[in-house]
């Protein structure tokens, strides 16, 4: 049924350190040439995977396969996997040269092959003439960089990454994150990133999965994650969010003394089912919101403003709804260019896009 | 008050000229008897008395008529062969109290070292002596040797555990992820950083071992004498010039070895209440 | 079990082998040795009794001993301390090259042997040297006089022998004061002595502790110092031992002598642990009695 040559496979991975379960029953599939992320916030439980694939820590039960090939009990000199770790952990006492070059000699590289590859993947990382610095002598990014060429070098089945993002200031972070989907793009090697930002993660995976204590909450492409999260922790980890409390009414949803029709905008429902009080998770870019009243009946919802928060190229508007507080995202030209946005002033809202959770008992 | 933080900051910071003239009487008080030392191995009076008259005769002496030398040469082997053996199986065990150890069993280790330092000199000498003699082994070099190494590798241990301890683990598992064993990896990666701190230590129990008297005493076999041995039975016959001679050389010595420990990084040359174990 | 694991099994052991080897033999065998010994007054073979430990107590001569060691060291310890303090906080305030400069050079005579630190006290000691020329210009000392062959030799060479190491454990205890609370102690009105007493002095008292057990528990085994400096009036316990042990060669005796003064030592050390801990509880105990009343 599997491709047996394609990329990396776990299956009902489970760890525990000591009385605590850290991993339960991991099972997910990278194919090969793919860049997947691990995002979880810290205690999540993706670092202990990442060390159980790169062949740190032994797994209590399941299997780790990388094309093709049984790698569970391999030490891992013999696993064939790039790491970049999160402080880089380059070799103090080596040049950038020797540090990139390592690997091929614990190969038997020859020496004219090793600087051949060497001059190679500096070109690709773009940290040609840095051969004979010491890393000491070089910027956060520059070591991530040489970090990366590192891994790389050894031409390895799969790639991973512990948050290679975090140690970094937020300007260069920007920088070296499209340098690194550049860079996975360039060589095609499976990619497993291992991070608690969410904003990277949706940058640069093809395929996002959310962990939160050992269990794989949910997982899919970015935009679809994001747009229909599956539950309250996955929805409010994404991004920002709001929950509305509201009581499912047929084909309207009520808020407070006011309802709005389901089909007025994509509100996506669960198949499960779909009544009583739930939770409407709705991004703040998702809502408009315009000065006045409404008069479309269910199709709008009146409110009161409460303030607006200036961020630079955007806005966020806080709105009252029937005693709930809502945030609303709006570009600053349309609200900097009236002066009727005061708070108190009347205000209607459209939902474009929200989905309905069922409510926990963690949300007031 | 209207000084600004900064002014506060430093005048509270700021000793007062009290606590300095006891730092320089302290000072003082360690230094004097030395310098006079130094001061009389080039006064040419027998006997240490003024007037002051300078000369390098007593340093001639030294190196041709004392019998000094014959037993400074053989601490100088002695010492030497301790110090590298201290230093290899020294390591050997911090990196198995790094690595390998089950918690109950480096404690033990721990404790045992930490008794071979704490316990006083003359008791554990003793005590060696009284095994030695049960074993067959008596007083001899090797008894001395065992002595003398059991005492100094606690110093070795414990500085190159320190240091351990303070590397960054990740640098083995990258070297692992690259394809080395764990024997690579300990031999190019964690070996070359260690370097500074096991040669400090060797130079330590290099010191200690040379100046360990109480050891030397209990466990040295009749007729042998290293130099502390020798300085012993010249102490109790009294005033001795060329013996000023080799204890400048000795301070000087000390003076060369301590920069060189402190060129290699080691806080407080690695002493307690700088480093702890 | 995978090669690799049966690979690391056997390696482990080769590791700490020859140190253990090493410490077991030449330091944990002794010292259990010591131990039975002192129960075997008739020899290895024969059964065990308290005999050397009744021969101790029979004569009050040993147990004054004891005494008269215990007091020699503890008056050495204090007397180090007492020096080393101030400088050690002095040296704590220092800037950073200045105070790694003393350092390094305190630590010349921390290594150096202490057999010649012994002579060059005897040296400076001695009625013909330079030192004693000021006492005797005082009038404090007659011509040819000299503190040499005295009980205070002794002490003065333990507490010289000493001093490096009490000013390193005291250093390094006062060097983790920061300036800041000096300062807000400043500006809350607090004058010099005031801050010393009130924050420094009770913020490096742990340290000051561990260095006077550190000083304390060697000074106490000390017999070289009396030997050479103390006359004929500073027998310590360590002379009598390393005689019975060497000479008199009664190993059981001195065996029993030195678990005397070695456990002498480490109760009268741990006593001085034991009182920080207690002023606090008692403290405590007053801070919730006040707070009950109030």
């Amino acid at each position: 049924m599997s491709d047996l040559a394609d990329g990396l496979r776990i299956e009902a991975v489970r760890k525990s350190f000591g009385a605590t379960e850290v991993l339960k029953d991991i099972t997910l599939h990278v194919p090969r040439g793919e860049f997947h992320t691990l995002l979880g916030p810290s205690g999540s439980g993706k670092t202990t995977l990442l060390k159980i694939v790169a062949g740190f820590t032994p797994t209590d039960g399941g299997k780790v396969a990388l094309a093709g090939r049984r790698i569970t009990d391999e030490p891992p000199e013999h696993r064939n996997i790039g790491v970049v770790f999160q402080h880089y952990a380059l070799f103090p006492h080596m040049t950038v040269v020797e540090n990139i070059a390592f690997g091929l000699k614990m190969r038997g590289a020859p020496k004219r092959e090793r600087l051949e590859r060497v001059a190679e993947v500096l070109r690709l990382v773009r940290l040609t003439g840095f051969d004979h610095r010491r890393p000491a002598a070089l910027s956060g990014g520059q070591q991530q960089r040489v970090a990366l060429a590192r891994a790389l070098v050894i031409r390895p089945e799969l790639l991973l990454l512990d948050e290679p993002l975090s140690a970094l200031d937020r300007k260069v972070r920007q920088e070296v994150r499209e340098e690194l989907k550049r860079i996975q793009a360039e060589t095609g090697v499976t990619t497993v990133m291992v991070t608690h930002d969410q904003e990277e993660a949706l940058f640069l995976a093809d395929r996002v999965l959310v962990l939160e204590s050992g269990s794989v909450r949910q997982q899919g492409a970015p935009a679809d994650i994001y747009r229909n999260p599956v539950d309250e922790f996955v929805a409010g980890f994404l991004g920002a969010i709001n929950l509305l409390k509201v009581t499912v009414d047929g084909e309207f949803l009520r808020i407070g003394a006011q309802r709005f029709a389901l089909s007025a905008g994509q509100i996506e429902a669960p198949a499960a089912a779909c009544r009583g009080v739930m939770h409407l998770a709705v991004r703040p870019e998702q809502v408009i919101v315009e000065l006045g009243h409404c008069e479309s009946p269910a199709g709008c919802v009146n409110g009161r403003l409460i303030a607006t928060e200036f961020g630079g190229p955007i806005v966020t508007l806080r709105v009252d709804v029937e005693g709930q507080e809502i945030s609303v995202l709006a570009l600053s030209p349309d609200v900097l260019s009236s002066d009727s946005w005061q708070p108190g002033a009347p205000v209607w809202l459209r939902i474009r896009q929200a989905r309905l959770l069922a409510a926990t008992a963690l949300t007031q | 008050m209207s000084a600004s933080p900064k002014r506060r900051l430093r005048d509270a910071e700021a000793v007062s000229p009290f606590m300095v003239a006891m730092l320089g009487l302290c000072l003082a008080i360690l230094f004097v008897p030395l310098v006079i030392i130094i001061f009389l191995s080039f006064n040419a009076s027998p006997y240490g008395t003024l007037p002051f008259e300078g000369t390098l005769k007593w340093y001639v002496a030294l190196f041709t008529t004392s019998n000094l030398l014959g037993p400074t040469l053989l601490s100088l082997e002695i010492s030497a062969l301790v110090a590298l053996n201290a230093a290899l199986f020294g390591t050997m065990a911090a990196v198995w109290l790094d690595r390998r150890a089950l918690r109950f069993g480096g404690g033990l280790f721990r404790i045992g070292l930490l008794s071979a330092i704490t316990v006083p000199w003359l008791i554990l000498g003793l005590a060696m002596l009284l095994v030695m003699n049960a074993i067959g082994l008596g007083r001899s070099l090797v008894s001395i040797y065992l002595g003398l190494l059991a005492t100094t590798l606690p110093y070795v241990v414990f500085i190159v555990v320190a240091r351990l301890q303070s590397l960054d683990h990740d640098l083995d598992h990258a070297a692992r992820s690259l394809g080395a064993s764990p024997f690579t990896s300990f031999l190019r990666i964690s070996a070359p950083l260690l370097l500074p701190s096991i040669v400090s230590g060797t130079l330590i129990a290099f010191m200690v071992s040379f100046n360990n008297f109480l050891i030397q005493y209990f466990l040295a076999p009749f007729g042998v004498q290293t130099l502390p041995l020798k300085i012993y039975t010249l102490i109790r016959v009294g005033y001795l010039p060329d013996l000023n001679a080799l204890a400048t050389i000795i301070v000087l010595v000390t003076c060369l070895l301590i920069a060189v420990l402190h060129w290699l990084g080691l806080r407080n040359a690695g002493l307690p209440g700088g480093a702890t174990p | 079990m995978t090669k690799r694991r049966l690979l690391q099994a056997l390696t482990t052991p080769i590791l700490l082998l020859p140190a253990a080897l090493v410490v077991a033999l030449m330091v944990v065998i002794p010292l259990a040795v010591l131990v039975w010994y002192s129960f075997a007054p008739d020899g290895p073979g024969a059964p065990l009794s308290l005999g050397s430990y009744r021969r101790m107590v029979a004569s009050p001569l040993y147990g004054w001993l004891a005494l008269k060691t215990l007091w020699t060291a503890g008056i050495a310890a204090l007397i180090t301390t007492a020096i080393a303090w101030c400088p050690a906080w002095a040296l704590s305030r220092l800037r950073a090259r200045t105070r790694n400069l003393i350092l390094l050079a305190i630590v010349i005579p921390y290594l150096t042997s202490y057999l010649l630190l012994i002579y060059s006290i005897y040296v400076v000691l001695g009625p013909g040297s330079p030192m004693m020329a000021l006492p005797r210009l005082i009038g404090f000392a007659g011509t040819g006089a000299s503190i040499l062959y005295t009980p205070a030799a002794t002490v003065v060479m333990l507490v010289y022998e000493n001093l490096p190491l009490m000013i390193f454990v005291l250093f390094s205890g006062m060097q983790r004061i920061e300036g800041t609370l000096l300062a807000a102690a400043g500006s809350l009105g607090a004058g010099r002595w005031s801050r010393i007493r009130h924050i420094v002095f009770p913020m490096s008292a742990p340290a000051l502790v561990s260095g006077l057990v550190m000083v304390f528990v060697p000074m106490g085994g000390a017999f070289v110092e009396s030997q050479i400096l103390g006359g004929p009036n500073g027998l310590l316990l360590g002379n009598v031992i390393a005689d019975q042990m060497t000479r008199a060669d009664d190993p059981s005796f001195g065996s029993a002598l030195s678990l005397l003064l070695l456990l002498g030592t480490l109760a009268l050390s741990g006593l001085v642990s034991l009182v920080g801990p207690t002023l606090e509880w008692l403290r405590n105990e007053r801070r919730t009695r006040d707070v009950r009343l109030a």
